[in-house]
């Protein structure tokens, strides 16, 4: 635990950042995969989140809400939240050979997947955590994603006059 | 001179100035605009719980809290997206902890608005039970207070008061059940629970110059419709019209200053520009809360007071109580609008009598609970209920939202020695008075009520069919408190109390408390803010009566 934290409050030298890596390495076969030049960070979270919510039949993607550009933006105004991105982009890009927007969508499901159910403290797990609520809460917040629940505005001015039966 | 406008402040401040008296009520937090400041008609209304301002919530601090056990793991919180809440080896606070509002209104700003009476039998608990202290005066005395606090709030409720008797009825007739309490009664009569209709601080009708409630389901964000009884829009409101209350909100108390001949002679606070101002107090009245008002006592040391004032028996700040609480949420198998309706609409009271629970000393009550769950819009759900993401996650969503049921329970906390508060003695305020810090410890027979209780929350939804649990949170592994009692006792002992039974103090004359600190006993799970508001009515009278004014009613 003290490790992650201290992740989050130092430079990382390249050796720590591999020893990361490799505490956090998928068993999955990626190798079919010409290596690639990395992405912007920006583009890999619209590619993550766009993940973690797709668009469908009746509502958008996360990223089309802008979602992905609101995560960055508070990135930007906290230091470890900032730091965790980088690195989470990082790790994303090198489990995919160098650019994870370039993977298909089950192959991007598997690598989500992994990361969903590693070691707790682990950066991969953290990374998604903490995108995931995140994303959940940029999402749901916007009315056009209320699409299919029932709940079709905000609780006032009109509350919920047919509350009972 | 009243400090503090919560439930006690507001109570007590108008019935002094509906009295004729000129009183000068100083609040440290903001005020609150009921239409401007709860924005439940924007897009964002779940983002945030209760709109805080700055100053709106006082600092304190916790003492390290217990080591947690193996064998009570079955205490400890969870939810179906994060697994345990609290992976600690510790008990913890959750978030700030002390669930508190500091301003104009109190905690009365985000309260769910339950109205409850105090089960008589939970006012003599030392006599009969060996526990806590007796209240120094019983339900009958405190019944006609009770009523006068019902109607300037306009409380409805149901018509049989069960084993709280009324001289008169509720204002207001009882709400209608939403869907999942209408589930919750039905299953629960044919399997030996009583549910009915909670007794609740929102109109039912229009009265007074509120309207009716709509039924957003938000209580706990603020109300701005102004249906919800809170201390602002009932108490200070009218305390304000009789034009004898003069309320100055951001000013910070910072100094009791004791006369010779055991008096208050004089306050001291901080204006909201930062300047300090003394004045001299004829009565003074603390309602600062049962953290607060320990802290500004016990911070006023000095040479005429060098254990803090009004401490002469060193029980300010002693026999702190909790709020003990356990929820249970499940994912019903049909829509049932869940996040719509009054929160806590419905309520079981079998369990509430002190020696109902089998084995244990005292009691607790049960009461559906998605609003105080904060289980009433998509964000919630998706973030804690609805597990996993991708196009199944959306589907789920879908499928499962406006399902959920959540069954809460309170139950008595019982004072112990190792819960107290006392004043921090490495961090102060940005003006240099020492912080408050919360002890909190749960012996072995809290736990066991919690278990008691966690058993039965399971079980209410287990008959209701819903056995699919999602979430479960409770107080063991987190304190978390929005009702805290008794650190100032009331009682008939200066020995072994800090406040008569007119909330007077023992030693010092002109000052008098009216928050939940002077609760000699929690109840067994009643909301408390009606207690406060009918003690500081009778505290108010009394005042008032001393001081030949007329009492006035209404």
């Amino acid at each position: 635990m003290n490790q992650i934290r201290n992740l989050f409050s130092t430079r990382l030298s390249r050796r720590e950042l591999l020893t990361l890596f490799l505490a956090g390495m998928l068993p999955l076969n990626l190798r079919a995969f010409a290596p690639s030049e990395n992405p912007d960070d920006e583009l890999v979270i619209q590619v993550f989140v766009d993940t973690l919510i797709p668009a469908d039949d009746l509502t958008p993607s996360a990223s089309e809400l802008g979602v992905a550009q609101e995560i960055i933006n508070s990135s930007k105004s906290d230091i470890a939240y900032g730091r965790l991105i980088q690195l989470g982009c990082r790790w994303l890009n090198h489990q995919s050979n160098g650019d994870f927007t370039n993977l298909q969508i089950d192959q991007r499901i598997q690598i989500l997947q992994w990361m969903e159910h590693a070691d707790s403290h682990a950066l991969p797990t953290q990374f998604f955590n903490r995108l995931r609520h995140q994303t959940m809460a940029l999402y749901y917040t916007q009315p056009v994603s209320w699409k299919g629940l029932g709940m079709q505005r905000p609780p006032q001015p009109l509350g919920y006059m047919d509350y009972h039966d | 001179m009243v400090i503090g406008t919560g439930a006690g402040g507001s109570a007590v401040a108008w019935t002094l100035a509906s009295s004729g008296i000129q009183v000068l009520a100083l609040e440290a937090g903001p005020a609150y605009s009921p239409e401007h400041d709860y924005l439940l008609h924007t897009p964002h209304w779940e983002k945030q719980r209760f709109p805080y301002k700055p100053n709106s919530q006082g600092n304190y601090k916790f003492a390290q809290m217990q080591e947690l056990e193996e064998r009570w793991d079955m205490l400890r919180s969870w939810n179906i997206v994060s697994g345990q809440t609290n992976s600690g080896e510790h008990r913890i606070a959750s978030g700030t902890g002390y669930h508190h509002v500091q301003g104009v209104g109190g905690s009365t700003l985000r309260f769910t608005g339950e109205a409850h009476r105090m089960h008589p039998a939970s006012m003599q608990m030392q006599s009969q039970h060996g526990v806590a202290a007796d209240w120094p005066l019983d339900y009958s005395e405190l019944e006609p207070f009770y009523h006068e606090a019902e109607t300037v709030i306009g409380v409805a409720g149901p018509t049989d008061p069960g084993a709280r008797w009324r001289s008169n009825p509720y204002p207001l007739p009882a709400h209608h059940l939403g869907k999942a309490s209408s589930l919750i009664q039905k299953t629960g009569a044919e399997n030996g629970f009583t549910w009915v209709e909670n007794s609740r601080a929102a109109l039912s009708e229009n009265y007074d110059v509120r309207p009716a409630c709509n039924y957003c389901a938000n209580c706990n964000r603020g109300c701005p419709r102004r249906d919800k009884g809170s201390a602002d829009v009932t108490f200070m409101h009218k305390a304000l019209a009789t034009g004898n209350l003069e309320l100055r909100h951001s000013c910070r108390l910072q100094k009791i200053v004791p006369a010779a001949g055991n008096r208050i002679k004089a306050i001291s606070y901080l204006e909201p520009d930062g300047s300090e101002r003394t004045i001299h107090c004829d009565i003074l009245i603390m309602a600062a809360g049962a953290v607060e008002t320990p802290r500004l006592l016990l911070a006023s040391a000095e040479k005429l007071a060098p254990n803090g004032i009004a401490n002469e028996s060193g029980q300010v700040g002693r026999n702190l109580m909790e709020t003990l609480s356990w929820n249970s949420s499940g994912i019903a198998t049909m829509q049932l609008d869940s996040f719509k309706g009054l929160p806590s609409d419905s309520i079981c009271w079998d369990y509430n009598h002190p020696t109902s629970i089998p084995g244990i000393t005292g009691g607790c009550r049960f009461s559906t609970s998605m609003a105080e769950a904060d289980l009433v819009g998509p964000i919630n759900y998706a973030q804690r209920i609805v597990p996993g993401w991708g196009k199944h996650h959306k589907q789920a969503m879908r499928r499962s939202f406006g399902q959920v049921v959540t069954i809460g329970a309170i139950g008595e906390s019982i004072p112990n020695h190792k819960t107290f508060v006392n004043l921090d003695p490495d961090n102060k305020d940005q003006y240099g008075m020492p912080l408050a810090r919360i002890h909190s410890f749960l012996p072995e027979h809290e736990l066991k009520r919690l278990k008691f209780m966690m058993k039965n929350c399971r079980k209410i939804l287990q008959i209701a069919g819903i056995s699919n649990l999602v979430e479960e949170y409770g107080t063991y592994d987190f304190f978390s408190s929005t009702h805290i009692f008794g650190s100032c006792r009331m009682g008939t002992d200066p020995r072994k109390s800090v406040v008569n039974r007119y909330g007077q103090s023992h030693n010092c004359k002109n000052l008098f408390i009216t928050d939940a600190s002077i609760f000699p006993s929690s109840g067994g799970g009643e909301s408390p803010s009606l207690t406060i508001e009918a003690l500081a009515i009778r505290t108010g009278r009394h005042i008032a009566q001393r001081l030949g004014y007329r009492p006035t009613t209404g």
